[in-house]
């Protein structure tokens, strides 16, 4: 080594050697390339956008509204059955299967209420235009309640989560029904003051403030705080945005509302948009005769005919509620089913090259049915204003004009009984909300699941009016055991 | 200066001493008499040094070189103390041999024998009256010329050498004498004069072992100074065989490296472990090294990126196993490492090869399947069983159509191979050149794979002190490929071979291709599937690579034994796939879908070594080299498609063409690595060898706080037979106890799993598309390697003068922090999270044996392996097992599960047939009902044992070789059952034993196969595991080297072969191969096969012309 001492050029070349990656460990920082970081996307208002976009997406997750929400919410359903591996569902013995979809769908929704959770935690810091701020924020607080209202009515209280998820401390407990629906309650307070009531074209979709009081007036409902769901439907109706479409025939409830060719219409409240070329996966699911059916259990649920569907005049395709063909037809006109299948459900359709239709969350008739039956039992009976509510509903479903009365014709029958009255709206729901994702949640609310369902001969138990928790939940999160298990799950 | 001024002085002095041995010369002294009178010459005069021994291994060291010698020819003899001072190897040897009338040739690249110069002691005048003998010396093998082989009159130092021609004149006393031909590293040869004045000689190469000189990682070593496992092939291995990849030549010649070749088809992938499985996501796959550059391997669907290079470039193949070679290689050690130097050019005459070989195939084993009678009357009796109307109630009427689909899809495969090389060099430049072609039919129609490359490697001495070494390699491949992948049932030709009925012919009268739905038109036809020989031909699936990778090193040395050593390298690799599926074809419908996906790979590296090699005393050596490396990966890619076109004509080339367009896919991503790297190798007293290295590597893939990890390990060996109790046993001629420690890493997983990422998500607002970001993962800043903590212990021996060989080592591996997809609660908006738990391990024993059986000119030599592996999984995350993807619509076939193999089979148990001829399964849990809960390990995918035995014979310019290969106690998991061998359960046709299935007239309870019926529930169980071992005869190989000189031929060497690849299987495996891996290298599903392209028989003539 005594030459190196003597030759500095040498030695300088070592060193070099040796120094060249002073600062290296900046080279191992990873910069993304085809996706963002969390502090990228949430340091601008480019990026508060993207990520409140982002939320909106998860409702389009096959597991969530796209599939497995929707197939589990209306099987369970009195008026719906399955077919294949999901004809266990109609039949109320739900297997590992099914239960393993719910459980998906439980997660679904949790992976939407995160992206609301980063969201609500990101945005604020962000330096940008402050009513925008307040937007994005009330669109995520709107979207959180949402998941959690879809949770806590089938799940009851579940792990109260409000920050984005971090790192591995994941354990949290099942909150209450009441600390759930507390937050609901807060969020869409925010989001009814925070959001606009109503967008450009380009922004279409989006949540309104009239959105989250519709929202919140159907959980006003479900807590049967019958005055306050009363007085907010009663805002959306008096709010002059909205209208109830007029038709004239079945056919035109697919050329004016639920048909592919419909980008929005005067009822539109809230729904998950879809184009032909980003289209809708739950619509084959639901009917799909032009691609045939299948043996299993994809494409065309089927009608209970003992429930309402299959009831009085809707037995017969001559009703003249115009409802009756726009939403069911006989399955004997397809050549691939069993001929004992003879009711499918043709309210959303399009050719499997067209699956464009929008799927509607909330639409103008339901605050004025929730008006409807708020109003009656705040009142211990029916209002005019609740007669007029619920008629204005009945004559446009036999093409009448809503708002010329038509008493002695299809309007209800006056002095009804609070109880009459109430059912007579449930019915009415029934029909009106055929596959939109209603009918379960007002069975259960009403205390009526059990007594409806059975009355069909079919073995539902207590257990199926709070559905299992994921399992995953249970054996992953530390703060639950088995014992947090639903009951009879 | 002043050093070079000594060195001068002294070459001087030696150049008087030289002159003055030559003067000392006399006819007819002893050979020991001359070496006395050397030795003392040189003792006086050059004031003594250091041993001549000594100083050949301080050579050996600095240049990287290894010498040939006879022991007692050196014994004693000192050299000048400061040799190995400069950088001039040719320099340096004459100095050291010179004064000794020693001289050297250069045997190869790095390998140099030495020898007596005899042309020095041949005296001239003589009163004697002489006659004069003539002749050539050529090498056995190759015919070519021998240069400086001693010729000696036998009991005399009378003798000559051979000059750069082989050639040599001698004259005798006698005509009757005997004459030696010796050289080191050959066969002597004692040859009787009997008359002749001119003797013609083929030398036969002598095995040895402990001379060679193998590549370490960042440097070489001498196979006698390994402290670590290491195992090697030369290129004569690789030539033998004639494999389009060099990684399928290795089958069976190495122990420890378990080679399988999952694809037959031409270019296909391989899969090689070594010494066990070690990682569930990480990937087990080595790490491939090309002269210094770690390069871009894997797969591209079913081709394997290492077909880019061509074998016959390749000059050695070394196998890293144990930590102590292992650990230099820091985060990618843990796999094993592949090291591969390619061919460089030698000092001397420039050489000219060329290669031709021609390789006629066939596929292996062809199945019968049902002929049109069996599959119509099955197909009645499935009906029948399920009480539904007969498909054929006039069978008469369809069965004069009978078409095998076999034959329909098979063909003759044909290769053709062409290589061209030029090498040689003076003092100051070597180089190589070579370029090749090789063009490749597959045994299936519509398979074909060619490649082209061209190589360039220098080797220049600018000055005595600087060397510098490019290199480049430039190749394309390009390979059309058929749908053989993953059992994908829709387009895989060989599961869609089954499912065409051999009622139905390929094409009609007018040679139109029967649609699949008319081939699916019977009421038992599966929903699935297409015609076979249509998706051969009619889905293009064109993968072009194109590779360009080359390394420049300047090597300088800053002071005596001190060197650096900068090396940049890179490797590009550009993939372009071309796909069209023609209307043709039902997933070509309604007219057309063409594809175009381009990928580019780039790794740019640069190495800074420095080497300190220094000797202390008589009795200690070092060798230390440390370094920092830096290496950095871009890849992207672009995949754009459109479908409905008017015509199939375009192909993919205008996708403009096409009416509908698909939203293009684009990606990038990158990685860089940066590493600081050191090894000290010891030896004290030449027989206690000690080396420790460390690297600390600091990785971008992984978490924030987890950049940067140590790897050390540690290594004795001790090489018993210097010890004097054991050199009284004259048996033993090497005896090397060997142990080591350490601890690699496994860094494959994709880049960016630490960070949460936020990804794009589509939606519509508005009527049009639009786009938010949403986060895809759970970062885990804590995401690091998983790192396999080895031991090895390991013993050389070498006996009755190298004739047996033999190694053997016990290892034992433990990998930890395996990377694991941990369960989180779903509440928390993830499923799981990427996180380092749990563990693997390997162990087990590779035993390695050589002996020549015959030496002489009648050459016999055995080599043999045998290594066994025991696969365990010790620990998951919360214990819970993984159960790997489904193989098909059935389910999974492989668990991960503690203490059992990783990736064990697992399914239900099945026990012979129900009264109704279903599969009966076991209820384990004896619950009364049979379902999930009841499956069981099945079996394991890892066999106990993996041989392989090759055998050579030579004599004169003959040469026959034969490799015998196998795997015992494994298992496969015969997915191809689930669709044509259970008694057409899905509609498909049948192999033909199914002909003895369960009949209801004959309701045998132990029949192979169950009620044909659709009913049927063939879950995933026992019925698919099949005994896979296997006995191969791999390879047999004959060559005659012509004896160009005695045929007075104007060559240097000229060959002829014939070869036979995978002549004979020997197995119980009821389907095309029991060497197989469907999925790729990644995937769980280990041993299972469905769909795979069968491997081929093949037969090969081939010719090598030297000039």
């Amino acid at each position: 080594m005594k030459s190196l001492r003597r030759s500095p050029t040498k030695l300088g070349l070592l060193l070099v050697l040796v120094i060249l990656c002073t600062g290296c460990d900046s080279v191992l920082n990873e910069e993304p390339k085809t996706f963002l970081s969390e502090e990228g996307v949430f340091s601008s208002q480019a990026g508060a956008d993207a990520a409140t976009k982002g939320i909106y997406a998860s409702l389009r997750n096959f597991s969530y509204y796209d599939r497995w929400f929707t197939a589990m919410v209306e099987m369970h359903a009195d008026y719906v059955n399955g077919r294949g591996s999901q004809a266990p569902v109609g039949q109320y013995q739900l297997n590992a299967q099914n239960i393993g979809r719910i459980g998906d769908m439980y997660g679904a929704i949790y992976e939407s209420i995160n992206r609301a959770n980063s969201v609500i935690s990101g945005v604020p810091d962000i330096d940008m235009d402050p009513n925008l701020k307040n937007q994005y924020l009330g669109e995520a607080r709107f979207l959180r309640a949402l998941g959690y209202f879809n949770l806590v009515r089938l799940f009851g209280g579940v792990p109260l989560r409000t920050q984005p998820t971090k790192g591995s401390e994941t354990d949290l407990p099942r909150a209450s029904e009441d600390e759930v629906y507390s937050l609901i309650m807060e969020d869409l307070q925010f989001a009814e003051n925070n959001l606009p009531g109503s967008y450009d074209q380009s922004s279409h979709g989006r949540a309104t403030s009239w959105a989250a009081k519709t929202l919140l007036a159907d959980v006003y409902l479900t807590l049967e705080r019958w005055g306050d769901a009363a007085a907010k439907a009663r805002e959306v109706m008096d709010s002059g945005e909205f209208s109830l479409v007029q038709v004239s025939s079945s056919e035109d409830f697919h050329t004016k509302m639920f048909g592919p060719g419909v980008t929005s219409y005067p009822e539109e409240i809230f729904s998950i948009q879809y184009t032909q070329s980003i289209p809708a996966g739950w619509l084959g699911w639901l009917h799909k005769p032009a691609a045939g059916y299948s043996s299993g259990g994809v494409f065309a649920w089927w009608g209970e005919l003992d429930s309402f569907i299959g009831q009085g005049e809707w037995a017969t395709e001559n009703s003249s509620d115009l409802r009756r063909n726009a939403f069911l037809y006989s399955g004997e006109e397809t050549q691939y089913l069993d001929p004992t299948i003879n009711m499918l459900f043709s309210k959303f359709r399009g050719s499997p090259a067209d699956e464009g239709v929008d799927m509607p969350i909330m639409r103008y008739a339901e605050p004025i049915l929730i008006f409807a039956e708020a109003a009656t039992m705040a009142n211990g009976g029916p209002t005019s204003e609740a007669y007029e509510a619920v008629n204005m509903i009945r004559r446009r479903a036999y093409g009448q004009d809503p708002a010329v009365a038509d008493p002695g014709g299809v309007d209800l029958s006056s002095g009804l009984s609070q109880e009459a009255f109430r059912d007579s709206v449930l019915l009415e729901r029934g029909k009106e909300f055929i596959m939109e994702r209603k009918r379960w949640f007002d069975l259960v609310r009403t205390g009526t699941a059990l007594e409806i369902i059975q009355g069909l001969g079919k073995p539902i138990t207590e257990k199926y009016l709070k559905w299992p928790i994921a399992q995953e939940e249970i054996d992953n999160n530390g703060a639950l055991t088995e014992d947090d298990q639903n009951p009879g799950w | 200066m002043k050093k070079w001024i000594q060195g001068l002085s002294l070459i001087v002095l030696l150049l008087f001493v030289y002159s003055g041995v030559i003067q000392a010369q006399e006819n007819g002294k002893t050979l020991a008499q001359v070496k006395l009178t050397l030795e003392q010459d040189i003792k006086a005069s050059t004031n003594s040094g250091v041993k001549f021994v000594t100083a050949l291994k301080r050579l050996e060291e600095k240049f990287d070189i290894s010498f040939m010698y006879q022991m007692e020819l050196l014994e004693g003899v000192s050299a000048p103390r400061d040799i190995g001072k400069s950088e001039n190897l040719t320099y340096e040897l004459k100095k050291l041999l010179a004064p000794y009338n020693l001289k050297y040739t250069r045997l190869n690249n790095r390998t140099f024998a030495i020898s007596f110069d005899f042309s020095k002691y041949v005296q001239k005048s003589n009163e004697q009256q002489l006659e004069q003998i003539q002749g050539t010396v050529t090498d056995a093998e190759s015919g070519a010329p021998l240069p400086g082989v001693n010729v000696l009159i036998k009991g005399t130092t009378t003798g000559t050498s051979t000059d750069n021609n082989g050639q040599y004149e001698l004259n005798v006393p006698s005509l009757q004498d005997t004459l030696v031909f010796s050289f080191i590293g050959y066969e002597t040869q004692q040859v009787p004069i009997n008359g002749r004045t001119e003797i013609n000689v083929a030398l036969t190469v002598q095995a040895v072992s402990g001379e060679e000189l193998v590549v370490v990682g960042y440097g070489t070593q001498q196979r006698r100074d390994l402290t670590g496992s290491i195992s090697s092939v030369s290129s004569e291995d690789l030539a033998s065989q004639p494999t389009t990849s060099f990684d399928n030549a290795l089958q069976g010649k190495l122990a420890g490296v378990r080679v399988v070749q999952s694809n037959g088809a031409p270019g296909g992938r391989t899969r090689i472990r070594i010494r066990g499985q070690n990682s569930v996501l990480g990937g087990s796959d080595p790490l491939y090294v090309v002269d210094g550059v770690p390069i871009i391997s894997g797969s591209s669907g079913n081709t394997n990126l290492l077909a880019s290079i061509n074998p016959a470039d390749i000059q050695s193949i070394d196998v890293l196993k144990d930590a102590s070679a292992t650990a230099i290689y820091g985060a990618r050690g843990s796999n094993g490492v592949i090291l591969i130097t390619t061919k460089k050019g030698s000092q001397g005459q420039q050489r000219v090869d060329f290669e031709t070989s021609f390789s006629f195939s066939e596929v292996e084993n062809k199945l019968d399947l049902m002929n049109a009678e069996q599959f119509v009357e099955i197909a009645n009796e499935r009906a029948r069983n399920d009480g539904a109307a007969e498909p054929f109630p006039n069978p008469g009427e369809v069965t004069d159509v009978n078409t095998d689909w076999m034959d329909e899809i098979f063909r003759a495969g044909f290769k053709q191979n062409y290589s061209l090389s030029t090498s040689g060099g003076d003092d100051n430049t070597r180089y190589a050149v070579s370029t090749n072609y090789t063009d490749e039919k597959g045994t299936i129609i519509g398979s074909d794979f060619s490649r082209g490359s061209l190589r360039l490697n220098l080797d220049q001495d600018v000055t005595p002190r600087l060397q510098v070494t490019p290199t480049l390699y430039v190749s394309r491949t390009q390979s059309e490929r058929v749908n053989t992948e993953e059992g994908g049932d829709g387009s895989n030709v060989m599961i869609n071979t089954f499912m065409a009925p051999p009622i139905m012919t390929p094409r009609d009268e007018e040679g139109n291709f029967t649609p699949g739905t008319e081939l699916k038109q019977f009421p038992f036809s599966p929903g699935s599937g297409d015609n076979p020989v249509a998706l051969a031909l009619e889905n293009l699936n064109r993968l072009t690579s194109d590779r360009i990778l080359g390394n420049i090193s300047a090597q300088y040395e800053l002071a005596d034994g001190l060197s650096v050593k900068i090396l940049g390298g890179i490797d590009n690799v550009n993939n372009e796939v071309d796909g069209f599926t023609s209307r043709v074809l039902q997933s070509g419908l309604p007219a057309g879908e063409g594809s175009e996906s381009r990928s580019t790979t780039t790794t740019f590296l640069n190495e800074n070594t420095v080497n300190y090699q220094g000797t202390f005393g008589e009795d200690h050596r070092f060798n230390a080299t440390a370094g920092f490396t830096w290496q950095k990966e871009e890849s992207e890619f672009v995949n754009v498609s459109a479908s409905n076109f008017v015509t199939d004509d375009l192909l993919n080339n205008n996708l403009g063409a096409g009416e509908n367009f698909t939203a293009p896919n684009t990606g990038s991503e990158e990685w860089t690595l940066i590493s600081w790297l050191g090894r000290v190798n010891y030896t004290l007293k030449d027989r206690y060898l000690f080396t420790f290295t460390g690297r600390i590597d600091g990785s971008s893939r992984f978490g924030e706080g987890n950049k940067y990890g140590t790897f050390p390990s540690a290594a004795f060996a001790w090489r018993i037979s210097e010890e004097d109790f054991i050199q009284e046993i004259e048996q033993i001629s090497n005896l090397k106890l060997r142990l080591s420690w350490g601890l690699s890493g496994n860094q494959a997983i994709e880049p960016f799993q630490s960070l949460q990422r936020m990804t794009p998500q589509q939606l519509v607002l508005g009527q049009s598309s639009s786009v938010g970001f949403a986060p895809a993962n759970l970062g885990n800043p804590e995401l690091q390697w998983e790192t396999t903590e080895q031991i090895d212990v390991g013993v050389d021996l070498d006996l009755w003068e190298q004739r047996v060989r033999l190694s053997a080592d016990y290892y034992y591996k433990d990998t930890s922090d395996l990377l694991a997809l941990v369960n989180l609660p779903p509440s928390t908006g993830f499923g799981s999270i990427l996180r380092n738990v749990g563990s693997v391990e390997n162990k087990g024993v590779e035993l390695e044996l050589g002996a020549d059986i015959v030496r002489g000119e009648f050459n016999w030599s055995v080599s043999g392996n045998i290594s066994s592996n025991k696969n365990t999984v010790k620990r998951l995350a919360r214990g819970a097992d993984i159960i790997a993807q489904d193989v098909n619509i059935q389910g999974p076939a492989n668990i991960i599960r503690e203490g059992e193999p990783l990736s064990a089979f697992y399914g239900l148990q099945q026990d012979g047939l129900t009264e109704n001829g279903l599969f009966n399964y076991v209820d384990q849990n004896e619950d009364g009902e049979v379902n999930n809960d009841d499956r069981v390990i099945l079996g394991n995918p890892y066999p106990d044992f993996t041989y392989g035995l090759s055998m050579s014979f030579n004599y004169k310019g003959f040469s026959l070789s034969a490799l015998i290969q196998g795997e015992a106690g494994k298992e496969v998991w015969n997915s191809n059952k689930e669709r044509g061998a259970v008694s057409m359960h899905r509609g498909y046709n049948q192999l033909e034993a199914v002909v003895n299935r369960w009949r209801p007239d004959d309701p045998d309870p132990n029949a192979p196969f169950p009620r044909a019926t659709s009913t049927l529930n063939a879950n995933p169980s026992s019925f698919f595991v099949e005994d896979a071992s296997f006995l191969r005869i791999n390879n047999v190989r004959l060559s005659y080297t012509l004896p160009v000189v005695e045929l007075n031929i104007p060559l240097r060497a000229a060959t002829v072969y014939v070869s036979g690849q995978n002549l004979a299987t020997f197995t119980d495996y009821s389907w095309f191969t029991p060497d197989v891996n469907s999925w790729g290298s990644g995937d769980l599903r280990i041993g299972v096969d469905r769909g795979s392209y069968p491997s081929n028989r093949s037969f090969t003539i081939g010719t090598q012309i030297g000039f």
